[in-house]
């Protein structure tokens, strides 16, 4: 659970990833490059413009790094059947994300498994690990 | 009488939207004087009034024509004053009560197989859009689409500005009428907008009060169950991403009507995000914009679908929700000016009261 698998997905794809509405360029984001995560959610906030899941994640040095991943709004979400307890804290989840372009642990969300057995998006290949 | 939208052969467009900017026929510099219709002008690149990007469209009531001959009207205001003098014609404006006002309740959504291209005319090439643009409008507009390409664009939402008019009409989130004789409030969930419009038969705000607002100042009467709005006095911005700007002199005419399409034996497909939607409900909404970006008035039609909330679990799904935008938004501008996102931690907390007082900090 605490590597991170670095995955090269096609353009067409990317496209297909984007946010459904969002509200402003995703430019800082990867375009592409996804990154797996496995770690324990923090906590999701539920709000417009765009919602977030906050989940520490454990590093190959034994620290803990706490990252955001953005979503989108609370009305598509609920469309989507993610209720604003869709994740709680502690849950255990895997987390699929296009990354900050600049590195630092912020992502747009991609897809989502949970211990609670909540999915999101893209879940193929996703796995809670040990 | 059902009224189709044919999608010409600009199915796609709105992917390819920035990809190219092929010169334009010189005779797409052709004013407004001629009064050879844009869509006859450039029977090619998306200038009729009633293309779509994406699908065919189909109206019970709203009719793609543009209002007021075959090159429109030439100001808002004639465009107002004809409506108005048809409706004294048949002893109008009506004079409704709150009993006899129609019922707007309930919740509704842009259909968004319209949504951001409805407010071209369902068109949204760019060719298309710079063939109405007067010269130095296209100028513009080509250098505010490379800055898009090449991702130099802010979208003015990004920093929690509203919508403005008549964007708002293309924006996701739900939709709230409120009647009352003499004023009809328009909501938009998305940064908990509603529009005032004045139907007590007050002008708009004369040239010493008139400010550019957002959304506008407007004003309106009722013909009947149609309501007819005037809008002025709006902020320059754009008409929606990949879009051209519009000035601080647009001026919008709207007619708003319900209908019921399973009365009138038309067949809708509104694009609802997955909403569960009351097929006998929807709200059309013919708008034509006058700017002197453009060439001539552009007119298209915008309908809302009606959420379907009568079930118990519907009921739990269809809650506007508060459009917190400054908490929601994490979104900041680097040194370098890129727009970018805070990691977690990068953020003051600006929402816990613990904030708001500590004696670490000198607010002022």
């Amino acid at each position: 659970m605490r590597t991170i698998i670095v995955a090269l997905a096609v353009v067409a794809l990317a496209l297909v990833l984007a946010p459904v509405r969002a509200h402003h360029s995703g430019a800082m984001f990867e375009d592409v490059r996804t990154v797996d995560l496995a770690g324990t959610v923090v906590r999701f906030d539920y709000l417009n413009p765009h919602s977030w899941l906050y989940v520490n994640v454990a590093n190959e040095d034994g620290t803990v790094t706490e990252w955001g991943f953005e979503l989108d709004s609370p009305t598509v979400l609920r469309r989507r059947g993610v209720s604003p307890n869709h994740w709680q804290a502690g849950d255990r989840v895997a987390v699929r994300t296009r990354p900050l372009k600049d590195g630092r642990p912020a992502g747009f969300l991609v897809g989502a498994v949970s211990s609670q057995g909540k999915t999101f998006g893209q879940t193929n290949g996703l796995t809670l690990g040990e | 009488m059902s009224k189709l939208a044919t999608s010409g052969s600009i199915i796609g467009a709105g992917l390819a939207v920035l990809l190219s900017l092929a010169p334009l026929p010189a005779d797409a510099q052709a004013s407004t004087a001629d009064c050879v219709p844009l869509k006859e002008q450039h029977p090619n690149l998306g200038t009729s009034q009633s293309i779509s990007a994406r699908r065919e469209f189909t109206t019970v009531w709203g009719s793609f024509d543009l209002p007021g001959g075959p090159c429109g009207y030439d100001s808002a205001e004639s465009h107002y004053n004809a409506l108005l003098e048809d409706a004294r014609s048949r002893g109008g404006p009506t004079e409704h009560t709150l009993t006899s006002l129609p019922d707007w309740s309930g919740h509704w959504g842009t259909d968004n197989s319209t949504g951001e291209i409805a407010i071209v005319g369902l068109n949204s090439s760019t060719e298309g859009m710079a063939a109405r643009l007067m010269p130095e409008a296209r100028a513009q507009f080509e250098f505010d689409a490379r800055m898009w390409q090449e991702d130099h664009a802010i979208d003015p939402i990004s920093f929690c500005l509203p919508p403005n008019f008549p964007r708002w009409f293309t924006e996701y989130g739900f939709r709230e009428q409120f009647l009352t004789p003499d004023k009809a409030l328009l909501g938009s969930e998305m940064v908990n907008e509603f529009r005032r419009i004045f139907t007590d038969g007050r002008p708009h705000p004369s040239e010493e009060w008139l400010t550019h607002e957002w959304l506008g100042y407007s004003i309106g009467f009722w013909d009947g169950d149609v309501l007819v709005i005037w809008t002025k006095g709006i902020k320059e911005g754009i008409l929606q991403r990949n879009m051209p700007r519009q000035t601080n002199q647009m001026e919008v005419i709207e007619r708003w009507r319900k209908v019921n399409p399973v009365a009138a034996g038309v067949e809708i497909q509104p694009n609802t995000l997955g909403a569960a939607f009351i097929p006998e409900e929807r709200i059309e909404i013919e708008v034509t914009m006058y700017d002197p970006n453009f060439l001539e008035p552009w007119h298209t039609v915008v309908a809302y679908y009606k959420e379907d909330d009568r079930s118990a679990e519907q009921k739990e799904i269809v809650w506007p929700h508060q459009w917190d935008c400054v908490e929601g938004s994490q979104w900041f501008i680097t040194d370098d000016g890129v727009v970018s996102q805070y990691a977690p931690g990068e953020k003051p907390d600006i929402t816990n009261p613990d904030f708001w007082f500590n004696e670490n900090y000198i607010h002022q």
